[in-house]
């Protein structure tokens, strides 16, 4: 019996990874339906989003018009004054690519307007600011068209806490926070969004020349492996370390996620009562969804 | 009623050997009995109109899956209106249909009916729940307690209900009990289908699983599968019908919903059973004598964690 040396093992295994394919057909095929469904549910038939230019919103655009027919999705692109005029030029390119409308508004005024109070803010706060000013946008829109806001996270940037929370991570509904990054292009391009958008840089466009990969201090397709095999395959801290990630990189990466939970989940609640919300009042969210439909008042 | 060779009945003649399945790939409504139950009524009217002589749901198809606090609001006894309503309608053809039963004593159940003839053949009560993962069915449910095969018009049965087959002695045990056709009723949502070559993904644990209990039990056995979301799970659809042997004889379509006819030649059994006779030979006693040592050590070992030596089979390199 000749025995396999761990080194070659590990190479093995992370060179499966590498080489697997995401199975394109079938997740278009359910996202497409959870949006088609997920919007139905509620009574509503249209769908609003926010379009950056960049690939995440794109994809979920495309699959947006694919679910919901273009006529009844509006992208709105939301550009601060520092924003590259790229991503603006780049969301342009997507909505004509799938067919939706484009709706611009200026997020410029609000912002300003607001930090004349506070000169000294960081730019996280300004971030953050931007991030939850463009929300506030979406969700007014989506009362004015009486369609769903649809969330643009992926995966990877739930995990790591790379959001804002109650900005960018709110949504009613968000077809690919189950797709890591890497996942999201190779999605993207399945589904026909312009490469131009897939192979540019992502970056959150808070300041010009930022990128996400350099801000995080690595890349998505190093972050991703490494969250394949400690999320979906359960590999612990040695055993990743086994596996020839730097043992560093893993402790990074098991501290964000872990600090950053709390992004993840509904805010507490403190239990007083016999019967709770959030412990045990536990009702499906679709419960709503038929009740609404038998008694629409 | 049913089609093709002679019909009749159970009591005289010779059984119908060839039955029309229609397979309700359906998607019901969460929580709301009403609109399940209309449905349910439909879908049989379209399979009659079909010339169906079965016709089967799947798992809780009268109340959707992810009730969480909603199950005693949906829950059904033998006496509900909604509940005789769809066992009446069992008349001219035989249907299965998932629900949760209340039991007299107030426990509840995620249960299979199957009717005929405007009477409740059997219910089986979903043994395995699932609690793991995205599942919770330990908290809302009581276990069923019998695995039992039972005599139809159109042959022996045995029904399952999803979890349920993920335990092969589940399978065992009916094709011990003469099952020819085994029903399991699902509501399975996708899990791992990200990746198409790691063959992580449930679809394809339930695919090999079904088709080696057709291969190693000799029997039909059918997968009925629901589709639609529910709190963000998509469930798969993909029902099958396999023969024995495991031929796949009938797909339904992954994720759509449809009312799919197919047929069942029950002579089959018989063909692949005299070509591959494995049944006869199956030594129940020796099955169940370790079973009942295994039994008996589980019960007599010690945890590991108390200091109390390891007994359980293996341990030690050596058979107790």
């Amino acid at each position: 019996m000749t025995r396999t040396q761990p080194a070659a093992m590990a190479e093995r295994l992370r060179r499966g990874y590498r080489e697997h394919a995401l199975n394109a057909d079938l997740t278009e095929r359910v996202l497409v339906a959870f949006l088609r469904d997920g919007v139905q549910k509620t009574g509503a038939t249209r769908a609003v989003l926010g379009l950056s230019g960049g690939v995440d919103s794109a994809l979920v655009v495309f699959l947006a018009a694919r679910a919901l027919g273009p006529g009844n999705v509006t992208g709105i692109v939301m550009p601060y004054r520092t924003s590259n005029p790229e991503s603006e030029a780049d969301a342009r390119l997507v909505a004509e690519a799938c067919g939706v409308a484009l709706l611009r508004v200026d997020i410029t005024p609000q912002v300003d307007a607001y930090f004349e109070r506070f000169p000294d803010a960081a730019s996280l706060r300004r971030g953050n600011k931007m991030a939850r000013e463009r929300m506030t946008i979406l969700y007014d829109h989506s009362a004015a068209s009486g369609g769903l806001v649809l969330g643009t996270s992926n995966k990877t940037e739930l995990f790591l806490g790379y959001g804002t929370i109650h900005g960018d991570m709110a949504s009613a509904l968000n077809p690919i926070g189950d797709l890591y990054k890497t996942q999201v292009w190779a999605l993207a391009r399945a589904v026909g969004v312009p490469g131009r958008v897939i192979d540019k840089s992502p970056s959150a466009d808070l300041w010009a020349g930022q990128t996400d990969e350099e801000e995080l201090g690595f890349t998505y397709a190093e972050v991703d492996e490494l969250l394949h095999f400690m999320i979906e395959r359960r590999y612990r801290h040695d055993e990743l370390v086994a596996l020839g990630f730097d043992a560093r990189f893993v402790a990074r990466i098991e501290d964000l996620v872990t600090r950053s939970q709390y992004k993840r989940r509904m805010p507490l609640i403190c239990k007083i009562s016999g019967r709770s919300i959030g412990h045990d009042f536990r009702y499906p969210r679709d419960w709503s969804a038929h009740r609404d439909r038998k008694d629409p008042a | 009623m049913a089609v093709t060779e002679v019909p009749t009945t159970i009591a005289s003649g010779p059984r119908l050997r060839t039955v029309r399945l229609a397979i309700a790939q359906v998607a019901p409504r969460l929580g709301d009995l009403g609109a399940n139950v209309e449905m349910h009524l439909e879908t049989i009217a379209a399979a009659r109109a079909a010339n169906a002589g079965l016709v089967l749901f799947p798992e809780l198809s009268t109340t959707g899956y992810q009730l969480k606090d909603l199950v005693p609001d949906v829950a059904m006894d033998a006496g509900n209106p909604a509940f005789r309503a769809l066992v009446d309608a069992s008349r001219g053809l035989a249907l299965g249909f998932g629900f949760v039963e209340e039991s007299a004593d107030h426990r509840f159940y995620n249960s299979y009916a199957f009717c005929d003839h405007g009477q409740v053949t059997h219910v089986h009560r979903k043994v395995y729940l699932p609690t793991y993962g995205l599942f919770e069915e330990g908290r809302l449910y009581a276990s069923g307690e019998q695995l039992r095969a039972f005599d139809t018009r159109l042959g022996r049965v045995g029904t399952l209900v999803c979890e349920d087959v993920w335990h092969p002695s589940t399978a065992y045990v009916l094709a011990q009990d003469g099952a020819e056709c085994i029903v399991a009723a699902a509501a399975s949502p996708l899990r791992g289908a990200d990746v198409s070559d790691t063959g992580t993904s449930n679809v394809n644990v339930w695919h090999t699983a079904l088709q080696m209990y057709s291969q190693l039990f000799g029997c039909w056995v059918v997968l009925v599968n629901r589709v639609g979301f529910e709190d963000g799970l998509a469930f798969w659809g993909g029902s099958r019908v396999i023969a024995p042997g495991g031929r796949v004889a009938f797909e339904a379509p992954l994720l759509e919903a449809g009312l799919f006819v197919t047929e069942i030649d029950w002579n089959e059994v018989r063909r692949y059973r005299v070509g591959d006779p494995t049944l006869r030979s199956e030594r129940l006693d020796i099955t169940i004598a370790e079973l009942e040592r295994i039994q008996r050590q589980r019960r007599t070992s010690g945890s590991g964690m108390t200091g109390a030596p390891d007994v359980s089979p293996g341990a030690d390199g050596r058979d107790r």
